[in-house]
């Protein structure tokens, strides 16, 4: 599973907005096997049911944060390749993020460049 | 992303509103109770959001903005910072501002100040003055510290009272007329200072009206009630402290409006009316005083509930009840522990009933009164004093001291011929205006001997709490102007009193509060 068409990526944010953009970032970047997740409960679900390649989780959403998601995720998983969306200043909770077993963060807004590159990196470190 | 942003405008837009709405409306639940942590989460997660999106749209003043209040809320959650009240009008500005500049991508604002002021709360409370008002009063105007204004008030006073003194020293038995005509022109300069004072601490009714639409639109639609608010009247203008003190009374009417009076759509349908209910907010200057009106077109008070809750309360007896005018029932809505509520919502039936709302309005002097129709509506008209700090009083003597009654809270003064007062249930009643009126010697509740009077005395019927009371006294003087001095509290002040005046023969008069006699 090389090719990036066949790589099926979850996109957890509660922001419509926000997860439009992020897909339309992977689309054109050749990612189309594209899920969404508005909470982090609904990932948690999404993600025993579907098994995605990737994942990219917001951290500051409703109910079950992006923290908490990515824990119960790591537990269910401990291979899960998860990218953290954060935003600049939060610093401690990327770093916190890489201990529960993130593989890398992207910050918004979103530079395409950026958001490419942590992805073959994450792709990569397969 | 600014290359091909605007394909995303109109989803940013829509989901910037509903963010904006959810601050609005956890700062409304806020309001209420200021450590809520689910609320403050849900502001801060909000703010968060939108600065994201901000960003992403390349909007930097939002985003700035945003970044700002996220920060602030963080403070609060972390309880490294209290909401002040100030800050509470203040935010729900600044939630206007991201707003407008939301719908306007263009919008040029003063986002530096706003930015300077959220990163300076502590400041903000002091000032309760506003950036936004800064840049968009059209007059020009400085900032001055409310404690300045009060001494301002406080020397005009003091100077009325040095006026009066002089008066009565010299001023009323000369015959020199250079020293009469002197005296008329400093009684007028005295005046017009005294009036241009008080009006510096005048504000208009608009800063605290502007917040209501939100309130009503939000516990409405949560309540799936469709309600319209009208507001007239939004430049009248009252005392800071007045405005300020009333702010509570009028939230809590509204909401009881929306809550109790305006049907459910499907219900109004029914009756005839339009499935969209009206509250009209309303302020008019009357005299000397401010007249604001909370009218609904709603399902009206149920006057045979409310009596029967006054029975089951044991407020009233059931023959009282049955005896009972539609009036004398309605006087019964400002009696304390009496809600008619069906059940307690988390709206306007926390066991704060209309009573609160009658005390809070008379503690500024202020009156309230009901009137309503079955199936047509309510109204509430309450009046309220300009001004605390110079107030109309009654001179009263009660062995030998004199006393202040607030005019706000006189109904009328009379000689009674004391054959005519009745015993009913052991207590001394009068008849006024076909009413029944209970007689208290005001010497008792200061703690002074009265003497008692023999053929005729002398009543004065105040209104206490909503109703009209008599109070005896040995004789009443003049009208007059006086200056409030709030009694601090080392002791000097009473359980019947804590204000007083300075009289113009010097001496300190207790100014009399009839709810507490």
């Amino acid at each position: 599973m090389s090719s990036r068409s066949s790589t099926k990526i979850l996109v957890v944010d509660d922001a419509l907005f926000m997860r439009t953009i992020l897909k339309d970032i992977l689309n054109s970047n050749g990612f189309t096997n594209i899920l969404e997740a508005g909470d982090g409960a609904a990932a948690i679900d999404m993600y025993r049911k579907n098994k995605p390649d990737i994942t990219t989780m917001d951290v500051n959403m409703p109910g079950t944060d992006g923290m908490q998601a990515l824990k119960s995720i790591m537990a269910m998983d401990p291979a899960a390749k998860i990218i953290m969306v954060t935003s600049v200043e939060q610093k401690q909770i990327m770093q916190d993020a890489i201990k529960a077993g993130a593989k890398d963060y992207v910050v918004k807004p979103f530079d395409r460049a950026m958001v490419s590159a942590v992805l073959s990196k994450v792709m990569r470190g397969r | 992303m600014s290359d091909d942003k605007s394909a995303y405008r109109d989803l940013f837009v829509q989901e910037a509103h509903e963010h904006v709405q959810n601050m609005n409306e956890a700062l409304l639940k806020l309001e209420e109770n200021p450590k809520s942590k689910e609320h403050l989460d849900s502001a801060f997660r909000s703010a968060h959001t939108l600065k994201g999106m901000a960003a992403t749209m390349g909007y930097d003043q939002i985003k700035e903005l945003c970044k700002a209040i996220e920060e602030l809320f963080d403070k609060f959650r972390k309880g490294e910072e209290n909401i002040s009240s100030e800050m509470f009008s203040y935010l729900f500005k600044c939630f206007d501002t991201v707003q407008e500049m939301i719908d306007d991508e263009n919008k040029k604002v003063n986002v530096e100040q706003y930015l300077n002021d959220l990163r300076n709360p502590a400041s903000l409370a002091k000032q309760g003055e506003t950036a936004s008002q800064q840049h968009s009063a059209l007059p020009q105007t400085i900032r001055v510290k409310m404690q300045d204004l009060d001494s301002l008030v406080d020397l005009v006073g003091e100077l009325l009272i040095a006026k009066m003194r002089l008066e009565q020293m010299v001023g009323n038995n000369t015959t020199d007329n250079r020293v009469r005509h002197t005296f008329m022109s400093l009684g007028r300069l005295v005046s017009d200072l005294q009036y241009q004072t008080m009006k510096l601490r005048l504000v208009p009714v608009e800063q605290i009206f502007n917040r209501f639409p939100r309130m009503i639109r939000d516990v409405s639609s949560s309540q799936g009630k469709s309600v319209k608010l009208e507001m007239d009247g939004l430049g009248i203008e009252l005392d800071r402290t007045v405005l300020d003190a009333i702010t509570d009374p009028l939230l809590h009417m509204l909401r009881n409006a929306v809550d109790h009076a305006i049907e459910m759509p499907d219900e109004r349908e029914g009756a005839g009316k339009s499935r969209t209910g009206t509250i009209r907010l309303a302020a008019s200057k009357v005299g000397d005083r401010v007249m604001i009106t909370v009218e609904d077109d709603g399902r009206g008070i149920d006057l045979e509930r409310v009596k029967a809750k006054a029975v089951e309360k044991k407020i009233i007896t059931k023959e009282e009840a049955d005896a009972m005018t539609d009036d004398e029932a309605l006087d019964l809505v400002g009696t304390p522990g009496l809600s008619t509520a069906k059940q307690v919502t988390d709206i306007s039936g926390r066991g704060v009933g209309m009573d609160v709302v009658f005390s809070q309005i008379e503690l500024v002097g202020g009156q309230v009164k009901i009137e309503t129709k079955k199936g047509q509506g309510t109204r509430f008209t309450l009046l309220i004093p300009l001004s605390l700090a110079i107030i109309g009083g009654l001179l009263i003597t009660i062995s030998n001291e004199k006393y202040v009654l607030p005019l706000s809270s006189v109904i009328s003064t009379m000689r009674v011929d004391t054959k005519s007062v009745k015993i009913v249930h052991g207590k001394e009643v009068i008849m006024f205006r076909d009413q029944v009126v209970p007689l208290a010697r005001t010497g008792n509740a200061l703690g002074i001997k009265q003497q008692d009077s023999s053929d005729f005395m002398t009543v004065v019927i105040v209104n206490k709490n909503g109703r009209p009371y008599g109070l005896i006294v040995d004789a009443f003087e003049s009208k007059q102007e006086i200056v409030v001095k709030r009694l601090d509290s080392s002791g000097a002040s009473s359980s019947v009193s804590s204000e007083a005046t300075i009289l113009g023969d010097g001496k300190v008069a207790l100014i009399l509060d009839p709810a507490k006699l």
